[in-house]
This record gives C-alpha cells, structure tokens and sequence, in this order.
C-alpha cells in the first residue's frame, strides 16, 4: 500500500475513533475499529489525546500525571486476564451531564458577541491559566520569608497575580477578563479617592494602562 | 522599616471585641474622629511632597517589587506607578463622606478606628486600623508620615488575613515641596450622571436593591458593553457592572481575586434574556453575591 | 441515536459490552478513557503518587473481573469509581493509615474539577507541560474555523448529540460528523507535537 493510501486508511479509523468517542457507531465498526487497533497501536495513542482534549475542552483540566495506568493495566491483564462472564442485560440510564466550562469554548453556544477589547487573546487567556486551589489563599499578616521579586525594569505591565478560586472555570474566567476590563475604571470611579484603597487603585490603574499600552 | 502588624491586628481586634461587644457601636469616640482627621488630611492634603520609594506588593499568590512615584515624573528606564493627585477632587463622594459626613461619626459609623504612634528611627509614625464593624467589608491598616501625607504602608485584610500589603521602602524625597501637579484619573466608561439623556437602550434597567449600611452611589457610567454604578462608604468602594450580552449564555458565576480587589462574574437570565453581571471592588466575595442578587431589573429589560 | 445530549453512558455501552465478552481492547480503550478521573477520586485517598497509581491500576484490573457482574444500572464510570473507592479505602486499611473524615458523594466525585487532583501528583515539570498542554489546546481549539470550532464545542462543552448539533447549525448530520472529526484532528496535531515533545512554547 502506497503511503498515500495508509494516510488514508488511517484518518478512515481516525473519524471511527472520533464516531466512538460520541457514540455514533455501529457494532460492525466498533468491531473493525478495535481489529484495527490491534495492528496499529498509534490509534490508542489517539483516542488517549482525543480525550486529554476533550477533557481540556470540556474545562475538567488535563494532567500529564496517571498516562501510563492504561498501559499497565493491559499488560498486566494480557498476562493474567481472566474473560468476564456476562449476566443481565444493559440499562440506559440518563445521567445528568456533569456541567464543566472551557475558556476554549465561551461565547460558541449560540453565538455571543464581544467587542475586541473585551475578549482577551487566547496567549494571554492561556497564559493566565494557574493552578486553581479549593479554598481562598490567604496570607498570614506576619508573612516572614516572602521573597522580593525585582521590579522587572522596562517592562509595561505590573503583575499582581490573580489568585483563581475556581466556583466554576468559564465563569472564573469570566471574571478575570473582567477585572482586567473594568479594574482601571473602578479605579478611577472608586479605588482611588478612599486613603484606605489608594494604593490598590494605584496599582490597578497602572496595570489598566500598561495593559492598554 | 518592620512592624509586626499580625500580633497588633489580632490584639486590636481582640480589644474590640471585648470592649464594645458583639453589636456594632451606634456612636464614635474620640479615637474615632482623631483617626479620621489623619486620614481626611492624607487624602486631602494641598501639598504634597514629592517622593520615590521602592514598594514591596505582597499578595496571597506571591510578592513583587515596583517603584511608587508622587510628582516625579517618570525616567522613562524604570516603570513607576504614579500616585493620583487628589488635593482638587472636591467633589468626590468618598472624599465628602471623610471630610464632612451628614453624620457626625461619618466613616466611623461602619468602621472602628484604631490609632498609635510608632517610632519610626528618629521619626513617628501613625498606625491607623480600621476594623469593620459587620461582615460586608474588609479592614484596613495605614502607616502613616503624617510629616508628608504619606501613606507608608497599605494592608488590607480580612479577618486576621491580609488580602494585600503595599509598603514602600527605599523612600526617597525631594528636595523641595513644589506645588503638586493635577492629574485627574481618567475613567475608562462615560460619565453619565443622567441616564435620562440616554437613548432607550442606554437608560439603565436596574438598581442596587441592596448595599452594607454606609454605601452611596459614586458614579454612574456606561460604554458600548455595560452600565456601571460605583458606591463608597467612605473607606470601602465597589463598581457593579452589567451587561447585556447578544445571545444566550450559560448561567453561572466565578471569582477571582488580586490581592485586594475582588471580581465577581455571574451570569443570569432575567425576563428570560441573559445578562452578565460583574462586581469590581474591595470587599469579600459574600458581599458581592449578595450585591449581585439585591440587583432589582426593571420588567422591560432589554 | 436519539437527541439531546450524549452521555458517557451511551457513548462507551458498546465498548462495556465488547469488554464484558472480554475484549481486553474495548477495555483498554475505557481504561484510557477514564484512567484520570479514577486516578483523581484514588488521590483523594491516597496520597502517594506512585501508590495512588498502584491502586488505580489495581482497581481496573478488579473492575475487569467483575464485569460480568455489571447490569448497566448505573454508567460505567460511576460503577468504575465505586470499586476505585473501595480499593483505595481497602489499600489504607492494610497499610493502618486512616481513611479521611469525609466520604466523597458520587456526584461531587463526577463534578470535581480532576484536574485539579492530579497537578498535586505532577512533578515540576510535568506541571509546566500540562499548562502548556492546556495552553496549546486552548491556542488550537480557538484557531480553528468558526463552523468546526462550534461543532467541536458543541459536542465537548455541552455535550450536544449529532442530531441537535445538525439542527443548531443547520446541517446535514454528516456534516456534522465530518466537522467535529476535522476539528478533533486539526486540535489532535498540537497535542500529538507537544506530547511527542516536539514542539517549543517559549512566548
């Protein structure tokens, strides 16, 4: 078989790999499918990614951590594996969909429109994206041992790390576009004409402009 | 310069905890309206002496290091922040409800004060530490040069937590006061203190049903996307905005805080069309939630 | 295949009746489905990385043998995540450590963000690789064209079936299929780049 044709071929058990994931296959292809697996391992490859991305899509979060499970586990079960015995009969069962949120995905249902200024390039979007924490980070008042950071000179942006407290990930992101839209005016409406938010508004109005810049 | 706020603060609130009880004081005292004036001349202080200083941000998720500036412009090879000048900004509710309350406690109807002298090497120095007296905003702790009406370090907290803390260090002065030079922050959203003016769509289709005790409207304004509403107690500020987004969204709500200044997002469906709402402000995340559900629409929401 | 959304309940019944005729491959293609999530309700438990895999594994293996045993009650996962917390509970209890206070609902267990879990497990530099993982995902789901872009999100985010995907866009359900397959590949290149380790994020 040409190279041309094994291209082919395998984006052909490609699309049944991504038929799979949706449950948009028959059996007879099921079947195919999995014969073919066997004789090109690349295809578990894929289907392993097509899930980190789904995952990652989905806003569950990927992680490199746990990749080599599936390889144990199947080894392990070619050398010792024992052929389940069958009983009853499958039940569908509808099951709430667990609702997770994807930065990637905002504003595709049904179609929401931002202007250009409000919607963050996706470098920056995914640069932001920190390790969330359960609960509210706090900082003991006495904080012994925090290191200075130098002030990184020539540089347009002041950094105040945004610590995400995750009530859901879309809206959490949401919420840091926000603060980087709006935090400026707030500032300037706000922030800054109380002694006690001086210099919290300072510094927002600083970032506001630098991110403008 | 060091201090060792964490011990003074838990002191602090002990004592006021002790000494007023559990309900909030319905009158002030004279520490009260002593703190107040300190803080009445900070802000409002027609001269301002010139300064640099190396400021140390410290948050929950790390430290940075910037320089701070007042009426020194900027060298153009190291980045600065520029404090705003507020000596002309008359108007300006939170400045209004620090100088001359309708109230005679003014601010410190909401806030317990604290205030000490500290040595500071051959110098004094004023601690002033504002306690809120309910759960819907945070505290406060200045340093203070009264000298030279600056504000040396900035903490706000939450509890015995500190949000953020600003301390300058390095403080380099001028030589000489000159008059301070006018720089009016600029908004990002239109002014716009009539909504009447406005075009149908522009007037506004809802109001702050709920604030904490204190809090009066700043400023309204609005921009192609949204219409904001400020409020200030005096000490405390926050900005709701709203927008109307084209399309449906899906209903939710997150957070996320730097250092002091919280955002709050939540998406709603309201007469059955959706609007996202965001909270910008110094205040806990409960606040801003409920800020969000006191929101009263109009019925003819567009 | 009917309407509304797709559950993972629908999507893996053939591949749980293949595994339960024992199709070590149907198996091994659920294992690599789920083995995240079930390293994420293990970790809850057991805190060693290397043991908290051990477990994980140990759990398919017993999930494996007691596939005759499942009637499709319940989704598979949920059933994959019960023996997961058995064996992780049971793993404590041999080695005298005690189990947490708190015993996870399934449906927290099902909504929790696994991710999260799992960075704890990261080393330092696995950590930095799944961000920029994340990052090129994010970079290559927002590229793609606007109709396979809303297809891909549509089937992913919301969990949409072909049929209403069809409808919302307008489409025939073939052009459905073929544009989230696109979508997938075109995603699946930049993943493929940065796993295979081909690819520098420096920005």
């Amino acid at each position: 078989m040409t190279n041309r044709q094994d291209a082919m071929k395998n984006a052909e058990y490609e699309v049944l790999l991504s038929r799979l994931m949706d449950g948009d296959l028959d059996e007879f292809s099921t079947q195919r499918l999995l014969k073919q697996i066997e004789v090109q391992p690349s295809l578990r490859t894929t289907w392993q990614r097509y899930h980190i991305s789904r995952q990652a899509i989905s806003g569950s979060g990927v992680s490199f951590a746990g990749l080599s499970i599936a390889d144990r586990v199947r080894e392990e079960l070619e050398q010792h594996g024992s052929v389940p015995v069958r009983r009853g009969f499958w039940l569908q069962q509808i099951r709430p969909f667990a609702v997770a949120a994807s930065v990637a995905c905002f504003g595709v249902l049904v179609g929401i429109q931002w202007q250009q200024q409000t919607v963050q390039p996706v470098t920056s979007v995914a640069a932001s994206a920190v390790p969330t924490v359960r609960s509210m980070p706090v900082m003991p008042i006495d904080a012994a041992g925090l290191q200075a950071i130098p002030a990184s000179f020539g540089q347009s942006q002041v950094l105040r790390s945004p610590a995400p407290v995750p009530i859901e990930g879309l809206y959490q992101e949401l919420a840091r576009q926000r603060l980087e839209l709006y935090s400026g005016h707030h500032a300037a409406a706000g922030a800054l004409h109380t002694p006690a938010t001086l210099m919290t508004g300072t510094l927002a109005k600083a970032e506001a402009e630098a991110v403008k810049r | 310069m060091s201090f060792n706020p964490a011990f003074r603060i838990v002191l602090i609130i002990l004592v006021a905890v002790l000494g007023t009880g559990a309900s909030a004081e319905p009158s002030c005292n004279d520490e009260d309206l002593r703190a107040l004036s300190v803080l009445r001349k900070v802000l409002q202080s027609d001269h301002s002496t010139r300064f640099a200083a190396r400021a140390l941000v410290q948050t929950a998720v790390g430290s940075q290091q910037i320089v701070v500036t007042r009426g020194r412009p900027d060298t153009g090879t190291t980045y600065s922040v520029e404090i705003p000048d507020h000596s002309s900004d008359c108007d300006n509710l939170s400045h209004s409800l620090l100088a001359s309350p309708s109230h005679a406690c003014g601010v410190a109807q909401w806030y317990k004060f604290r205030m000490e002298q500290q040595a500071l090497g051959a110098d004094t120095v004023t601690v002033i530490t504002a306690l809120p007296k309910d759960v819907y905003r945070h505290g406060y702790q200045l340093v203070i040069d009264e000298k030279n009406d600056i504000v040396l370090r900035s903490t706000t907290f939450n509890g015995t937590n500190a949000l953020e803390n600003v301390e300058l260090r390095a403080l380099s002065l001028a030589a000489e006061d000159v008059p301070s030079q006018v720089s009016t922050p600029e908004r990002m959203l239109r002014n716009t203190g009539n909504l009447a003016e406005d075009s149908p769509r522009g007037q506004a289709d809802w109001r702050l049903g709920w604030a904490p005790a204190g809090f009066q409207q700043a400023s309204v304004d609005r921009s192609e996307i949204a219409q904001a509403q400020t409020y200030t107690d005096g000490l405390s500020t926050f900005s709701i905005f709203v927008e109307h987004p084209k399309g449906e969204i899906r209903i939710g709500e997150g957070m996320v805080n730097r250092g002091a200044t919280l955002a709050y997002t939540r998406g709603l469906r309201v007469n059955q069309k959706s609007i996202l709402v965001s909270v910008v402000g110094e205040i806990p995340i409960n606040t801003a939630r409920m800020l969000v559900e006191g929101v009263e629409w109009d019925n003819n929401v567009q | 295949m009917s309407g509304g959304s797709v559950t993972d309940e629908e999507a893996d019944r053939l591949l749980v009746e293949r595994a339960q005729k024992g199709d070590l491959r149907a198996f091994d293609l659920l294992v690599l489905k789920y083995q995240h999530r079930v390293l994420s309700v293990i970790r809850r438990f057991v805190k060693d990385a290397d043991e908290a895999q051990d477990v994980a594994q140990e759990s398919f293996i017993k999930a494996f043998n007691a596939l005759g045993q499942f009637r499709g009650d319940s989704a598979f996962y949920t059933w994959i995540f019960r023996i997961a917390t058995n064996t992780a509970k049971n793993h404590l209890v041999a080695r005298a450590r005690r189990t947490p206070v708190v015993d996870i609902d399934i449906d927290d267990a099902v909504l929790q963000d696994e991710g999260e879990q799992l960075r704890d497990l990261e080393t330092p530099e696995e950590a930095i690789a799944t961000q920029e993982l994340e990052q090129v995902i994010t970079r290559a789901v927002a590229s793609l064209p606007d109709e396979l872009r809303t297809a891909l999100c549509l089937r992913e985010f919301d969990g949409l079936s072909y049929e209403d995907i069809a409808a919302i866009m307008d489409c025939p359900i073939g052009t459905v299929r073929s544009r989230i397959f696109r979508g997938r590949e075109t995603v699946d290149r930049e993943v493929a780049a940065v796993m295979n380790g081909e690819t520098s994020f420096a920005q």
